[in-house]
């Protein structure tokens, strides 16, 4: 019917409307833009820049909350959702919820961003090294939630698109930082857009290199678990990043938050003495640490009376941000010289791992360790756990060496009852069930 | 030809164009007007000469005169609304007297089928419903679309929760949408109402919308219940396409025209009204009672010890702390009434104070009417209407959130041994949640207040009138506008502000919402003893902007609530901006009132499709046939003296959502720069209206010589073009995507019984059974099925999926996806009655719904809060299935409720002339029950809930809600 519509009746509706428009109503049209938002096209390479540096951060609590909690490095009590307590301990987890979908979503959401920004500027190679630097990093997220599941770097949303594996997913993801390297490398001394405070110190070229070189390194290692060789790869990127023996452990790309309109506080940040907190240090933080480790008792505050909720029980409360807009890291000096003792070990070069492991020891107030074949791992895994309390990495840390089933450093806090299963650990996350998991 | 006293005669022969007139012949009947109750004169009832065009209607003492030249005799058709029509064959000079007896069967009812004609309903080739004002508020209902409650057969009237203020769904014959708009037009006096839900902000504080679902859920009112539900004179409801076609692309969920009150020529009638009652909680869930220390330690750890030691392990009933109000009810409305033949008035007030449940709740309402009548010339007639209403609500703060600071979650988290209550202005921490229930209640502030103006005119002007032929041309305009401002406020000392980084907020949202129609309609008629034609084209224009602002303001010093206070505020605006314009040709033809046919057609554009040039066309026609009008029923009338077949098919549109065919980007800002980040929505530039096509089949019956009706009608909808938001993969960097993607089919039975059972002088009794259901099923989809709000798998979803119910509840049993139930019911069925015997009279309603399953999250999250009534002897089971086994919490919806009953007495016209000389027409005292018994087996508050507001798929799922209450009135009204 629609579609032979006859021609008379259209003009004489035509005439008619005219016709009345001419009594009163102003003859305004249908055809306007959205309102509300600007189209790809109204916007300037400075709101995406800045866009995909805020956007990294959006969902990115419940990213960190998801991976603490699943490596036992906290518990997140909230009473309105219980899948924090329940789902995430004991499985399985819902391909479809939104523990395994936000974050995820988030991330591909900058991706997106980054994407229309290489379009909207295809000569500019500063803007080129920004945008795959950050896609490979946001792409690295969703590799450590997925793992073995996969991650797309095919961003066509087909339905035939490939899913990588862990391994394969490492591999690109190192492409795509060298891809930006080599922009980097060509984009002259300064970058035509301006980035937050956050990248202080790594707002040109040759310093965001520095950044770039740094998330390389972290990479490496991750392949390391598949290919030692990788770990070479790791020492050499290592080299080129802003490492430094020397320098504050703190160094290093941040995320900013501000109370401002349209920005976001710290994800992780409550007041440690508030009558009710929901991120708590799990137990075995206070049980495993060492006397005089500053890094324990700067980063929890033990409360007076410990909080029991479905079964679980902690007085821990963090104090790893200082405030409601403290910043948050994305990759710091302490990481990169425990990566550094990282790849050494897995080079079976333990003296150069003792000392950065003692260097970071001493700087904690600890007293040097001789590292052995035997120990040197455990040692790692053990000052990453104090070093990056609560930043995201112990999960995949522990995963990478097969020790997410050691109820040693990964306890079952509840054991099956006659009506309920025990607690289990989960591994890695299920692809969501839009990108065809589940 | 003659022009006798201009006062009481009204003069149709004045439009004669016919030149050639017999000298000699002519008709003049006059006579009067009454009812048979009554031996007053009936003002405004209409006497048309059968066969022609002309007509008149009574004066102010129910007088009239017909003078026809030209023919000496014919047959007088006398109609008023509410009465059975009569006819009276006259000749020559003569002088007929005419009582009209009531119509409760509306039988001789006048309805409107397009967008300027109407049609008697003893033609009607639909099933298109009526409520008077008599039948719609006999209870004080707080809202409009509470009142239709179980009033006729099709329709499914459930409130979101029980806030004082609204917020109800109404969903005819079923769902016609899965995202699409889900709720039906709503016309007042020729004014498309807006019927928004705007969310408050409180998010802000609640977050309910920060984890498992984005949906927000704020708990909003739909803003038809601003409208006066008193001003009403009657509703007509146009269920389904077949009906509302002309209405295109906004009817594809029915149509609700409603026309107020209009003031009747002759004395001035005052009539005032006054209710008090008061309203209490409709049902208690009960809560678990901890015997021993050992059994909160167990639960709770060491806060669970101290406190139950503390308070000496005592019960507290919450439910009375939080819920035992018995809230006031008050409703005040007076209405005055008259005019001359020229002008007529109705003015109208009411103020209405409820009470909540919920301490510091309630819902305040003041509205004012002027509506005015007036005939400027032969020619030309208008008629005004203006509305202001100001609303005011507190609703408290309920319903679902992750921050744990409304009020129902807290109660889920908040064991009995705990002792909240304040002692000297000290609300004692509660340790167990991040909020003490009874602090937030009396701290907090989450008010709703909407001043709104809706004002209409039409202009009549009558081109052309003669012995066959009228050509009229109608314009219409309306303007709805209405600001609402939302504040709510978190000042610092309650517990979950004090524990934020930065305590103390205050949420101000502002919306200033216009929507404006002009319609041009040409109306002919042509008219013969055998055959009569209407032809009616129009072209409509509309339009709607509104514009929301919301502000949160963070760290607020101590008594501040002025948003320029906080240390950090946040901002957001959304603009809806949205014009249609159309045109409808009409064409009705009417044999001799035994056949009645009717096709017709709307185009409409709108700026929400992707091609705005394109006028999306909806035709419509329909037939029906009264049997009995011809000879060979004879042998059956004693069976059915008045039987009618009917056929109607139609089509409607739904639009798209303005925001569909934009890809935009939202603000994401970081280092004081702000940043434009890719939403989750991507742009379908070929979006275009979702289309319904309704095939309806019934039949009429008058039975039992007049005293019964039965009305049987059978639909089939097919909805194609589906307005569907398709999840994208994520890693295509967005998150969901609009498009036209399916088809879905319903189908149901509608069957309504109208009966007078028993009528004398001194006992009568109407009775109306109702009886419906639907049946839909989603037969084409052109994306993978997908999954439509809820919270996750494992907490019940609704999901929509081939060849399944669109309203389909899954989750997850064992791992595997389940279909668990399925949300529309099996049936609904309502049995309203009124009886009157002597000066008493008594209405009650029923309400049925058999079927229909909602998802209970209250229970689950009672259970993890260990405060379930039932927590020992159920709730540890459930909680051990929690994640496994999603089926022991969706749970059957069915009830059987007594929605409304009213016992009232009039006094004897006698005894009111004894006691008030005269000064009082009437005096009649009642009493008067809302919700007062509720039957059924679910174990929350009450079936009608919607943690996510209005859906057409996504309703019924409760997380602790604002409870159900019931209310019981008392009342007076008398005239003067």
């Amino acid at each position: 019917m629609k579609n032979i519509f006859p021609k008379l009746m259209r003009s004489a509706a035509r005439l008619l409307m005219c016709l009345a428009l001419l009594t009163s109503l102003a003859c305004e049209t249908l055809d306007f833009a959205d309102p509300n938002s600007p189209t790809a096209e109204a916007t300037t390479v400075q709101n995406l820049v800045t866009g995909i540096e805020a956007g990294m951060r959006i969902d990115y609590d419940i990213y960190l909350r998801v991976v603490s909690v699943l490596a036992r490095e906290a518990y997140y009590f909230e009473p309105s959702d219980p899948r924090y307590t329940g789902e995430l301990l004991k499985g399985p987890l819902d391909p479809g919820g939104f523990l395994v979908t936000r974050s995820w979503e988030a991330r591909y959401a900058v991706i997106g961003t980054c994407n229309i920004l290489l379009q909207k500027a295809p000569n500019d190679r500063g803007i080129a090294g920004y945008a795959k630097t950050i896609i490979a990093y946001q792409l690295l997220l969703n590799h450590n939630y997925t793992y073995e599941n996969g991650i797309k770097v095919d961003y066509s949303g087909a339905s035939t698109a490939a899913v990588l594996n862990a391994r394969d997913g490492l591999a690109a993801i190192a492409a795509k930082l060298d891809e930006a390297q080599a922009d980097l490398q060509a984009a002259g001394s300064s970058f035509s857009f301006a980035l937050s405070s956050g990248f202080e110190g790594f707002n040109t070229p040759a310093n965001f290199l520095k950044f770039n070189r740094a998330l390389r390194a972290r990479v490496a290692v991750y392949q390391g678990a598949f290919d030692a060789g990788k770990y070479n790869d790791a020492l050499t990127a290592l080299g080129q990043s802003f490492l430094n023996d020397a320098g504050a452990l703190d160094l290093g790309v941040y995320h900013v938050y501000s109370t401002g309109s349209g920005d976001l506080l710290n994800p992780i940040f409550e007041i440690p003495s508030a009558a009710a907190i929901k991120l708590y240090g799990h137990p075995i933080f206070k049980r495993d640490a060492e006397a005089g480790d500053t890094r324990y008792s700067s980063k929890v505050f033990v409360r007076p009376t410990p909080t029991t909720f479905e079964g679980l029980t902690s007085d821990l409360a963090p104090t790893v941000a200082s405030g409601a807009t403290a910043r948050f890291p994305i990759i710091r000096n302490e990481e990169l010289l425990l990566l550094r003792a990282e790849a050494n070990i897995g080079l079976n070069n333990l003296p150069a791992a003792q000392n950065d492991i003692n260097l970071i020891r001493a700087k904690a107030g600890l007293g040097a360790v001789t590292l052995t074949a035997a120990n040197a791992l455990d040692q790692l895994l053990h000052e990453k756990h104090y070093s990056l309390f609560l930043e995201g990495h112990r999960w995949i840390d522990l995963r990478r060496y097969n020790k997410l089933g050691d109820t040693n450093l990964v306890p079952i806090d509840r054991a099956a009852t006659e009506t309920t299963p025990a607690d289990i650990v989960i591994t890695q996350v299920p692809l969501p069930r839009t990108e065809g998991g589940g | 030809m003659k022009v006798a006293d201009r006062k009481w005669l009204l003069v149709v022969a004045a439009f004669l164009v016919c030149a050639n007139l017999a000298v000699g012949q002519e008709l003049d009947v006059s006579g009067t007007v009454t009812t048979k109750d009554s031996d007053e004169g009936l003002p405004g009832a209409n006497v048309k000469l059968k066969g022609t065009t002309l007509g008149t209607s009574t004066d102010a003492n129910g007088k009239f005169r017909v003078q026809v030249p030209g023919i000496s005799k014919g047959t007088l058709v006398v109609s008023y609304i509410g009465y059975k029509t009569v006819e009276v064959a006259v000749t020559g000079s003569q002088q007929v007297n005419v009582a009209l007896e009531e119509d409760v069967l509306k039988l001789s009812e006048v309805v409107i089928t397009g967008l300027a004609t109407s049609v008697k309903r003893t033609n009607l080739a639909n099933s298109v419903a009526t409520v008077s004002a008599q039948e719609l508020v006999p209870t004080p209902a707080a809202t409009l679309d509470g009142a239709l409650s179980g009033k006729f057969a099709g329709i499914t009237v459930s409130q979101n929760s029980g806030a004082p203020g609204g917020g109800i769904d109404v969903r005819l014959r079923g769902i016609s949408t899965i995202n699409g708009a889900n709720q039906p037009l709503y016309i007042v006096d020729g004014v498309i109402v807006n019927n928004a839900e705007i969310q408050s902000g409180v998010n802000a504080v609640t977050l309910a919308a920060a984890a498992g679902s984005r949906f927000p859920q704020d708990q909003p009112v739909n803003r038809i219940a601003d409208i006066n539900p008193n001003d009403i004179d009657n509703i007509e409801v146009l269920k389904g396409a077949s009906a509302a076609a002309i209405y295109g692309s906004k009817a594809a969920n029915g149509v609700i025209i409603i026309n107020t009150k209009r003031g009747t020529a002759g004395k001035t009638k005052v009539d005032v009204r006054q209710q008090i009652g008061f309203t209490s909680l409709l049902k208690k869930l009960g809560a678990r009672k901890f015997e021993t220390v050992d059994e909160a330690r167990a639960q709770y750890g060491a806060a669970g010890e101290r406190e139950y030691l503390r308070s000496g392990g005592i019960f507290i009933d919450y439910e009375d702390e939080v819920y035992g109000q018995k809230g006031l009810l008050n409703e005040t409305t007076i209405s005055v009434q008259g005019g001359s033949d020229r002008t007529q008035f109705f003015l109208s007030g009411l103020y209405k104070d409820d009470e909540g449940i919920v301490k510091n709740t309630g819902y305040e309402k003041y509205s004012g009417r002027l509506n005015l009548n007036h005939r400027l010339s032969d020619r030309i007639d208008f008629n005004f209407t203006t509305n202001f209403i100001r609303t005011s609500s507190d609703r408290g703060l309920f319903g679902n959130d992750n921050s744990g600071a409304t009020i129902g979650i807290t109660l889920a988290f908040t064991p009995s041994f705990f002792d909240g209550r304040p002692s000297g202005g000290i609300y004692p921490i509660n340790p167990f949640n991040s909020a003490n229930a009874l602090q937030t209640i009396d701290l907090i502030e989450n008010n709703e207040l909407v001043h709104r103006t809706i004002s209409a005119g039409q202009l009549t002007f009558k081109i052309l009138r003669s012995q066959r032929q009228s050509l009229d041309l109608i314009m219409q305009g309306g303007i709805d506008f209405f600001s609402q401002v939302n504040q709510s406020y978190f000042p610092i000392d309650l517990q979950f502000e004090a524990n934020s980084p930065l305590p103390g907020t205050s949420i101000r949202g502002l919306t200033d919402s216009r929507n404006t129609n002009l319609y041009y309609n040409l109306v002919h008629r042509y008219t013969t003893s055998s055959v009569s034609f209407g032809t009616a084209a129009g072209l409509q224009f509309e339009n709607q902007n509104r514009n929301n602002e919301v502000t949160v303001a963070d760290g607020l010093p101590p008594d501040q609530r002025s948003v320029d206070q906080g240390s950090s505020i946040a901002v957001q605006q959304n603009i809806v901006l949205q014009r249609e314009r159309g045109f409808f040709v009409q064409e009705e033809i009417d044999l001799g009132e035994k056949i009645l046919l009717t096709a017709g057609v709307r185009g409409d554009a709108s700026s929400t499709n992707g091609d705005t040039k394109k006028y999306f066309l909806f035709p419509k026609a329909s037939a029906s046939l009264r049997l009995s009008q011809y000879g060979f029923w004879q042998g059956l009338s004693s069976l059915s003296d008045e039987f009618k077949l009917r056929v109607a098919y139609g089509e409607t549109g739904n639009l798209p959502v303005p925001t569909a065919k934009f890809t935009s980007f939202v603000p994401a800002n970081t280092g004081g720069r702000g940043g434009l980040l890719l939403g989750d929505v991507r742009g379908n530039p070929d979006i275009q209206p979702e289309r319904v096509k309704e095939l309806e089949l019934g039949f009429d019956a008058g039975l039992f010589n007049g005293n019964a009706l039965l009305e049987f009608t059978y639909f089939r909808k097919n909805i194609s073009d589906l307005l569907l938001f398709r999840e994208l993969p994520p890693s295509s960097g967005y998150a969901s995507e609009a498009l036209n993607g399916g088809k879905m089919e319903s189908n149901g039975v509608e069957v309504s019984l109208g009966m007078t059972p028993l009528r004398s002088n001194t006992f009568t009794w109407n009775t109306r059974l109702n009886f419906y259901t639907t049946d839909a099923k989603v037969t084409e989809l052109e994306v993978p099925a997908f999954n439509v709000l809820g919270f996750a798998d494992v907490l019940g979803r609704y999901r929509i999926e081939e060849g399944k119910s669109p309203t389909q509840i899954v989750g997850r049993e064992n791992g595997v996806l389940t279909a668990l139930g399925d949300e529309t019911p099996d049936f609904q069925m309502s049995l309203n009655n009124s009886l009157r015997f002597g000066n008493f009279e008594l209405g009650f309603l029923w309400d049925w719904k058999k079927g229909g399953d909602l998802i209970n999250l209250t229970k689950l999250l009672t259970d993890l809060g260990g405060t379930s009534g039932d927590f020992d002897t159920g709730g540890q089971f459930r909680l051990s299935n929690f994640g496994t086994r999603t089926s022991v919490f969706i749970e059957d919806g069915s009830y059987f409720k007594l929605r409304e009953a009213e016992l009232s007495y009039s006094f004897s016209k006698a005894t009111v002339a004894q006691w008030f000389g005269g000064q009082l027409s009437y005096l009649r005292l009642g009493v008067s029950g809302r919700n007062l018994v509720t039957i059924s087996d679910y174990s929350s508050y009450d079936p009608e809930v919607s943690n996510f507001g209005n859906q057409a798929v996504g309703r019924s799922i409760e997380v602790n809600p604002f409870p159900s209450s019931r209310s019981l009135y008392f009342n007076v009204a008398f005239g003067f």
